[in-house]
């Protein structure tokens, strides 16, 4: 008995993530491979600070084991057990539900955008927009400037044979801010939001290792150490102001833009408790919101990095003007610190503009880096912020404006 | 392909002006709120009550003279 069982043992049912790679064809399986290997990788940049560990560890992670746990589905097709993502069905989505371990956190909060929302929230609570109400005008001076990728890339993505829809959603990435890019793609281009998230994602890891470089080949070392000099100190902004900032604007802003709404009500909600002083819940959002929606959404983007899913004909095209549009946009945000530099005369250091591109608050803390680099008595933060702060609301704006024209 | 960086061009004068204007209700604010504290004191409420205040006492004044005059009398008949 026992030996008429060995004999119809098959030792690839054993382990069936090795047994989907052996069935796959050559494309899937380099595909997988590369995959497990570059999940491996970021994690790797991660822990070594040359990515952003907090999105990356988890999302390096899924993205391995997700390519490496495939396997036989009962009705003989490869599939997983984490997430289904292109399930629209309602009867098989309660099915699946009740299956896949991270489909209800998938389906309730990414794919209705409401984790970009948590995170919009937490970023809310994080900002003080004393340093924009300090300089309004040179701060959205330079946010402006900061998108032009944004701009650039819409014409350029529909030349390569994206539609309009699918175009904007990429060109968001030159906004340089997940949430929104996130939000925007799951509003206009739903087919394709998850490459188009995933590349955001990958991407905005990379600013903090780019941009770096990108501002020493812009900016010669001796522009680069100026010091900003005040005539007189700015004035303290009271945490009214600030509230009544919030207030004004996300109304105003959500006037404009109903679309956009939601995203305009989480930044500014985070703003006015923080503003109001509502320290409990201030806590709560900036400590276990905050960091479980990140903690989530890299684990989900991970997981949403299956080769099948990737493997779609426009990833590569996604792939290009995902990088030019962050690429346009650091320049763009370079000349603008480049124009202030020459309005005031020589006294405005032009690393300042890569701020504008609303990474918050990693191109502030490159901004300052690279300026402390050079010239250590320095201090270019302040102004740095106000531009990162000014870079979230332009890029609201314009994700407003995508949804508005093109939904 | 020409319509399209028609609707891109405008779309960025569109966002320069709404950053524009952004930025002027920001310095706005900062103006009303920073520079002009005193004006949103609470004595400014005050002051209004008050004015509410004389507009009730005048309005009791007026009536006390309306009755003084019989005019009530002249309403009632008409």
């Amino acid at each position: 008995m026992n030996l008429r069982c060995m004999k119809t043992f098959n030792f690839l049912d054993l382990f069936q993530g090795i047994a989907t790679l052996v069935d796959s064809d050559i494309t899937i399986f380099i595909a997988r491979i590369s995959l497990m290997l570059l999940g491996m990788l970021l994690v790797y940049l991660g822990k070594k600070g040359v990515l952003e560990p907090l999105l990356m560890v988890p999302m390096g992670l899924g993205m391995a084991a997700i390519n490496a746990s495939v396997l036989f589905l009962p009705d003989g097709s490869q599939g997983n057990i984490f997430v289904d993502p292109l399930v629209t069905d309602t009867n098989q989505l309660m099915n699946i539900m009740q299956i896949n371990w991270l489909q209800p956190i998938y389906t309730f909060t990414f794919s209705n955008g409401l984790i970009a929302c948590f995170v919009f929230m937490g970023i809310g609570v994080l900002l003080d927009v004393g340093y924009l109400i300090q300089r309004p005008f040179t701060s959205m001076f330079l946010a402006f400037f900061a998108e032009l990728g944004t701009f650039a890339t819409i014409p350029l993505a529909t030349a390569m044979g994206l539609n309009i829809r699918e175009a904007a959603s990429i060109a968001m990435v030159g906004g340089a801010d997940g949430p929104m890019v996130l939000f925007t793609s799951l509003m206009l281009a739903k087919n394709i939001f998850v490459p188009i998230t995933v590349v955001a994602y990958l991407y905005l890891g990379l600013t903090y290792g780019g941009y770096p470089y990108l501002i020493r080949l812009m900016i010669p070392k001796k522009l680069r150490g100026i010091k900003m000099e005040q005539k007189t100190p700015p004035k303290p902004v009271s945490s009214s102001a600030k509230l009544a900032f919030a207030v004004v604007m996300c109304t105003v802003l959500c006037l404009l833009f109903p679309v956009a709404g939601p995203l305009f009500f989480s930044l500014f909600v985070g703003v006015a408790v923080k503003e109001a002083g509502l320290t409990h819940i201030v806590e709560f959002i900036s400590g276990p919101l905050l960091y479980g929606s990140t903690f989530l959404l890299g684990l989900l983007l991970g997981i949403l990095c299956e080769a099948h899913l990737l493997l779609n004909p426009k990833i590569l095209t996604l792939l290009f003007l995902g990088i030019l549009a962050l690429l346009i946009s650091g320049i763009g945000g370079i000349l603008g610190g480049y124009l202030l530099y020459f309005f005031t005369g020589g006294k405005f250091n032009p690393v300042i503009g890569i701020a504008g591109v609303s990474c918050v608050p990693s191109t502030a803390k490159v901004a300052q880096k690279e300026v402390s680099k050079v010239n250590k008595d320095s201090i270019i933060l302040s102004y740095a912020i106000g531009a990162n702060i000014c870079g979230v609301i332009t890029s609201a704006i314009i994700a407003g404006l995508f949804i508005t024209l093109f939904k | 392909m020409e319509n399209i960086i028609g609707i891109t061009v405008l779309m960025f004068f569109i966002t320069a002006l709404i950053s524009f204007g952004v930025a002027v209700v920001i310095k706005f604010i900062a103006f009303l709120i920073v520079s002009q504290k005193k004006s949103l004191d609470i004595k400014y409420f005050v002051k209004l009550y008050r004015l509410y205040r004389y507009r009730s006492i005048w309005q009791t004044r007026h009536l006390r003279k309306m009755r003084e005059n019989d005019e009530f009398e002249m309403y009632e008949n008409i």
